[in-house]
């Protein structure tokens, strides 16, 4: 089963990625779709433009003129200064280094949605759920949910309200399988 | 007995906010919150003319701090060394002054963050950052931490104008002596609060005028502090409680 | 333990995983042994990795040290090598951090996808957004000639991408908005009466060893560059005497021997009053006046008129003050620091002739090359470096922007306002291409609804930014730049008292795609096709620059990443020359002459306000940059919005109270944001004052967004500088709206016969 999760945990980190060839096409869609099933969250078609979900990326996740957008960073939700590179930051990078892990190619700060679900595969291939357990409850879960709350009270691209619903799921999901197996 | 002091030169201080910042950066104080400040007086008419000077403020570590004395925490022995050598054994609760310091510090393993310490400062120069799941109680430090490495405080480094003159008032040798000997400088202190501010100014009369009308402390705040507040206690022991286990 | 009801993947799940190209499954890597080192777990910034490095917070540029700790930087300190700030750096130097870490960056390059101003963009690839603009210059250019093409431009690293406008032909880069709208003036009138630029970017008085000071409008100290301040306290600490001459009682002014507060617009006339004083007085310096020189008679007959007596009533000052002053200044003549200024653009009509003014009452006080005057640059020397830019080909319009309206502006570019005018009307030629480097031009230039109504009219705009200010929403294409805490820029040194050599190098490595400026430019050259740069990157450069100082840029950081200099400020007077043709110092301005221009200053008055309204002036906090810092959490903390000055007297009168919060109306009917009011005897009942740069019109700056007031949208009416061409920014006066009710504000010290009533003109270029 970890190693489905893990499949998940790369196709949510996929989906939270800019828009382009990998994460725009007909079967990427689809399987996104057969995770929401998975996932029991229901969703109509989702089949949209390159174009469309650019926009919409870049106004959620990169800059927004109306301030109204949802940084995917931990840092910005777990220190009260609200900066890049806070906190967040330095609690994921120790977590990646305990794994003997480092990102390597990301132009991102550590602590990104896409790098951290990486993470979160990556244990699950590698069954190291002791350490999952504890990622998850000491610092993802710690995070995610308060990113989760600002992005739909944006009311945002359902796309982008899709993928935060089903990792939302996931994570959850994730954190209750490893606590029964650790425990 | 040692005791760490300041003295602002408001004749040297142009109001530019670096001490502030420079703190905030130190020792990551998150906003709102701060553990020194600067606030913008005048200009207003004074009996000695028209003022325009600055409120360059941070704890005053005071002779008689009375944030120590509303600390609900039991006390407990600890043993204080001197740079030295010397060692000396007293009971402290979780504020309290460095008897060869002078120092007032937070004990941040023992306090419980009830908030009566913030509440009791005249001055306010303390602070608890209640967005934080287990708030503590947070002040200036005189940067004793880089005074260990022999650095001095952050806000004295950074200072453009070397308005801050910071050393020990036992040393007679001292430039902070010498001010304060001196008796051109003026502690905030009025009738009412009179707890011995190691913080001390100096300036033209007018700007120590606009200065002393200003920021004056009046109220004994300590004494409106609930002793014990025993609700509060309680619930701050529970919310560590709730997270141990 | 129950085991939870966990999902069940349906065979077509797993089949549609299976059949994912997950293409970015190599993020991670095991760690690298020499990045798994961790700094010592000590408090604060104590046992951090030091880096050397030059602030830019502001152009003074103070050397630095970055405070690293495991890839993050913690804190910005004072290089302590540094002879000019030491271990010091300013509010916002401090604050560097919060720009470096800001969640609202600019992070990778972004083109528009709503309309210009909307602020809707995609991110897009570095090779798409040069590639954008590349065609862009190229066809604009194509179809309109080279003039069509102007840049915007601020800070040192915009340098780079001025070379490509250079490079392509067009007369239309200027310093913005560092001449046209601040020290245009007076660096003009320096540099006619001295030779060399005396004020600029920097100004090169002594007030640390000055008897004497003299400051008009200057506000030291709410104006803070640090060595620079330090100075000035220095000064005053040895026990110099302070003359401040402005309408509100400023930072500077509440450390004054002597107080003058003058009624706006009317400083030429004090001047020209205290030159005809001293010079009838016989109080000047005679020896030095004659020896170094010309044109004294000149001027002695020009100024003859202007007597204190006849001052009086136009500045609102006593003669017995007026006369106080100057005696204080002329007794401790040579050493008197008349400082210089810097933000000249004021009146518009008169802003050189005031500058020229300061600098012919130094000369008279003799108060040059000597301690406590206006001194020398030291040079410093290093490596001469070429890009090996050249121009394709150089032509002159049949009428050009830069020379044929003020002869005085090609010295420095072209003005800003005849830029926008031929964008809005295509004259004198179309200008169809904006680029935009380091500076937020609505927040910068007269008239910003002018500046918009042109942005409309281009066929491209695009800028390199850090923060999405106004100006990113206005733009087609934004280029994400690297702050000066991400990359290297030229070899940098200091030529005031404390001359140094010091480079400015990344501290941190760049966060997401930004990229340096000389990156960009050299890209961008590239791919316009253009022969420049001829270097592969910034330590190429460097290297070159500092082999001419005899080192490396190793040997430079081994040597704590400055190299300080001994300072030649003084002359000896017997081999004083200053840099004019004659090696004389210009009382009276025969270039001037010949252009029809005064050639000694006039007395010109500017309009006062209508009946009903005051002027309005503004001035800096210091604890920002222009408008460049106000969404920095920790600066917006200590200032987070500005507030209006008004007189008490004036107040009570209409009945504000301090702290209410009004709407402000200026002449041609613009309002403002909500401003709280601070009432205060430390402005004149005529002049209101508010901090320049707030009340941002960018709602991306979540910070700063609609906080205070913005002085630049209520300035709407402005003059262009007859020297010069630069803007005026206090010819516009305000009234009050309080809760929806316009207030006529009464008029306390009516202006004399001599100076009229401002009447709105139609066919100005300011205004509705």
């Amino acid at each position: 089963m970890n190693k489905e999760l893990a499949k998940i945990s790369y196709l949510l980190a996929q989906g939270f990625s800019y828009p382009g060839q990998n994460n725009c096409n007909k079967t990427f869609f689809e399987a996104v779709k057969e995770v929401a099933n998975a996932f029991e969250v229901p969703c109509g078609s989702i089949s949209f433009s390159k174009d469309e979900l650019c926009q919409a990326y870049t106004q959620l996740f990169i800059n927004e003129p109306q301030g109204r957008w949802a940084p995917p960073f931990s840092s910005v939700y777990l220190s009260a200064q609200g900066l890049l590179m806070d906190k967040g930051r330095e609690q994921a990078v120790k977590f990646y280094k305990e794994a003997g892990l480092e990102p390597g190619r990301l132009t991102e700060p550590e602590d990104f949605l896409v790098t951290e679900l990486h993470f979160v595969a990556e244990l699950l291939d590698s069954d190291n759920l002791g350490l999952l357990s504890r990622f998850l409850q000491q610092h993802m879960l710690k995070w995610f949910p308060c990113f989760y709350r600002r992005l739909k009270a944006l009311k945002p691209h359902p796309y982008y309200l899709l993928l935060a619903d089903l990792t939302s799921r996931f994570l959850d999901t994730t954190y209750q399988e490893v606590i029964d197996e650790t425990t | 007995m040692s005791q760490l002091a300041m003295v602002i030169d408001l004749n040297k201080c142009v109001g530019c906010h670096a001490c502030a910042i420079a703190c905030r950066a130190e020792w990551s104080v998150p906003v709102p919150y701060r553990r020194n400040w600067v606030k913008r007086l005048g200009p207003e008419t004074t009996a000695k003319g028209l003022a325009f000077t600055f409120y360059p403020g941070l704890c005053n570590h005071c002779d008689d701090p009375k944030c120590t004395t509303v600390c609900p925490v039991d006390p407990e022995e600890r043993v204080f060394k001197s740079k030295d050598g010397k060692t000396k054994k007293i009971s402290i609760r979780a504020t309290y002054k460095d008897p060869f310091t002078g120092v007032v510090l937070v004990d941040k393993e023992r306090c419980i963050g009830c908030g009566n310490c913030v509440e009791a400062c005249p001055y306010e120069a303390r602070y608890l950052n209640e967005e934080l799941d287990d708030p503590r109680a947070d002040k200036c430090t005189f940067c004793v931490e880089r005074l260990a490495y022999n650095l001095e405080p952050a806000c004295v480094r950074t200072c453009i104008t070397g308005a801050r003159i910071f050393g020990d008032l036992s040393d007679t040798t001292s430039q902070v002596s010498k001010i304060v000997n001196s008796g051109k400088a003026v502690r905030l202190q009025s009738k009412e609060v009179n707890i011995g501010p190691n913080v001390y100014y100096v300036g033209k009369d007018r700007d120590i005028l606009l200065l002393q009308q200003s920021c004056t402390p009046h109220e004994r705040k300590w004494e409106n502090v609930m002793a014990p507040m025993r609700r509060e206690i309680l619930k701050a022991a529970i919310k560590r409680i709730a997270k141990v286990v | 333990m129950k085991r939870r009801n966990f999902l069940k993947l349906s065979a077509s799940a797993c089949a549609a995983l299976a059949a994912l190209q997950l293409g970015d499954k190599d993020i991670f890597r095991p760690v690298q042994a020499r990045s798994a080192a961790e700094a010592p777990k000590l408090p604060g910034s104590l046992g951090a990795k030091e880096i050397t490095s030059v602030c830019e917070m502001c152009f003074w540029r103070c050397p630095i040290v970055g405070k690293v700790k495991n890839g993050r930087l913690v804190k910005i300190e004072g290089n302590p090598k540094s002879p000019a700030n030491g271990t010091r750096v300013c509010a916002r130097g401090n604050s560097g951090v919060q720009l470096l870490y800001d969640p609202d960056r600019i992070k990778y390059p972004l083109k528009r996808t709503g309309s210009r101003g909307e602020g809707k963009w995609a991110r897009i690839s570095w090779d798409e957004a040069l590639d954008e603009v590349a065609h862009n210059l190229k066809e604009t250019k194509r179809k309109y000639g080279p003039h069509a093409l102007a840049f915007f431009d601020h800070g040192a690293s915009a340098e780079f991408m001025r070379d490509i406008f250079k490079t392509l032909g067009s007369e239309n880069y200027t310093n913005e908005p560092a001449f046209f709208q601040c020290v245009g003036p007076a660096a003009l009138a320096y540099l006619m009466t001295y030779g060399y630029v005396t004020t600029g970017t920097r100004q090169y008085i002594d007030m640390k060893n000055a008897k004497a000071m003299l400051f008009i409008g200057t506000h030291i100290g709410e104006n803070v560059h640090v060595s620079h301040v330090r100075e000035f306290i220095e000064g005053l600490q040895n026990g110099a005497k302070l003359v401040v001459v402005d309408p509100r009682y400023s930072a500077s002014a509440a450390k004054a021997d002597i107080y003058l507060p003058i009624r706006p617009g009317t400083d030429t006339a004090l001047l020209l009053a205290w030159m005809n004083f001293i010079i009838s007085e016989g109080l000047y310096n005679k020896e030095f006046v004659e020896k170094h020189c010309t044109g004294f008679d000149e001027l002695k007959k020009a100024v003859k008129k202007y007597t204190l007596q006849w001052a009086s009533p136009i500045c609102d000052l006593p003669v017995r003050d007026m006369k106080k002053a100057i005696l204080l200044l002329a007794g401790n003549s040579p050493h008197v620091a008349v400082h210089p200024g810097r933000h000249s653009t004021w009146y518009g009509r008169g802003d050189t002739g005031r500058h020229q003014a300061l600098a012919i009452l130094a000369a008279l006080f003799g108060a040059v090359g000597v301690e406590g005057g206006l001194y020398f640059p030291t040079h410093v020397k290093k490596g001469h470096i070429s890009f090996g830019c050249v121009e394709e080909e150089p032509e002159t319009p049949a009428k050009s922007i830069s020379e044929d309206y003020y002869p005085f502006a090609s010295t420095f570019g072209s003005p800003t306002s005849k830029i926008i005018e031929a964008t809005l009307t295509g004259k004198p030629y179309p200008v169809k291409l904006w680029g935009i480097n380091g500076v937020n031009i609505l927040q910068t230039i007269s008239n910003p609804y002018h500046t918009m109504e042109a942005i409309k009219k281009l066929d491209f705009i695009f800028c390199e930014e850090i923060l999405p200010t106004e100006t990113a929403i206005w733009s087609d294409i934004v280029l994400p730049g690297a702050t000066y805490l991400e990359r290297y820029d030229t070899v940098y040194t200091f030529d005031l008292l404390t001359p140094y050599l010091t480079v400015r190098q990344p501290v941190v490595k760049p966060m997401f795609e930004v990229k340096s400026s000389f990156w960009i430019a050299r890209e961008l050259a590239k791919r316009t096709g253009l022969k420049c740069f001829n270097y592969n990157n910034e330590v190429e450069f460097i290297e070159e620059e500092l082999k001419g100082a005899g080192l490396t840029l190793k040997e430079l950081n081994q040597k704590g990443g400055i190299v300080s200099y001994k300072a030649n400020p003084y002359r000896d007077p017997k081999e004083f020359k200053v840099a004019t043709e004659d090696g004389k110092v210009q009382l009276a301005v025969e270039d001037f002459a010949d252009e029809d221009l005064d050639p000694v200053p006039k007395f010109v008055p500017t309009p006062a306000p209508p009946k009903g309204y005051v002027r309005l002036v503004y001035g800096r906090s210091p604890v920002h940059t222009f408008s460049r810092t106000m969404n920095n959490k920790w600066l917006h903390n200590e200032a987070p919005e500005n507030l209006l000055w008004l007189n008490d007297k004036v107040a009570k009168k209409v009945n504000i109270k301090d702290g209410e919060e009004v709407v402000l109306e200026n002449q041609d009917g613009y309002r403002s944001w909500p401003i709280k009011i601070k009432v205060t005897p430390g402005i004149r009942p005529d002049t209101a004052y508010m901090v320049h740069g707030f009340g941002s019109r960018s709602k991306q700056l979540s910070k700063a967004y609609k906080q205070g007031a913005s002085d630049q949208f209520l300035v709407t009416e402005y003059e262009d500088d007859p020297f010069m061409g630069a803007s005026s920014h206090r010819t516009n006066f305000i009234r009050i709206v309080k809760a929806g009710k316009v207030i006529n504000l009464p008029e306390l010290c009516p202006p004399p016969k001599d100076i009229p009533r401002f009447v709105p003109q139609k066919n100005r270029t300011g205004g509705k």
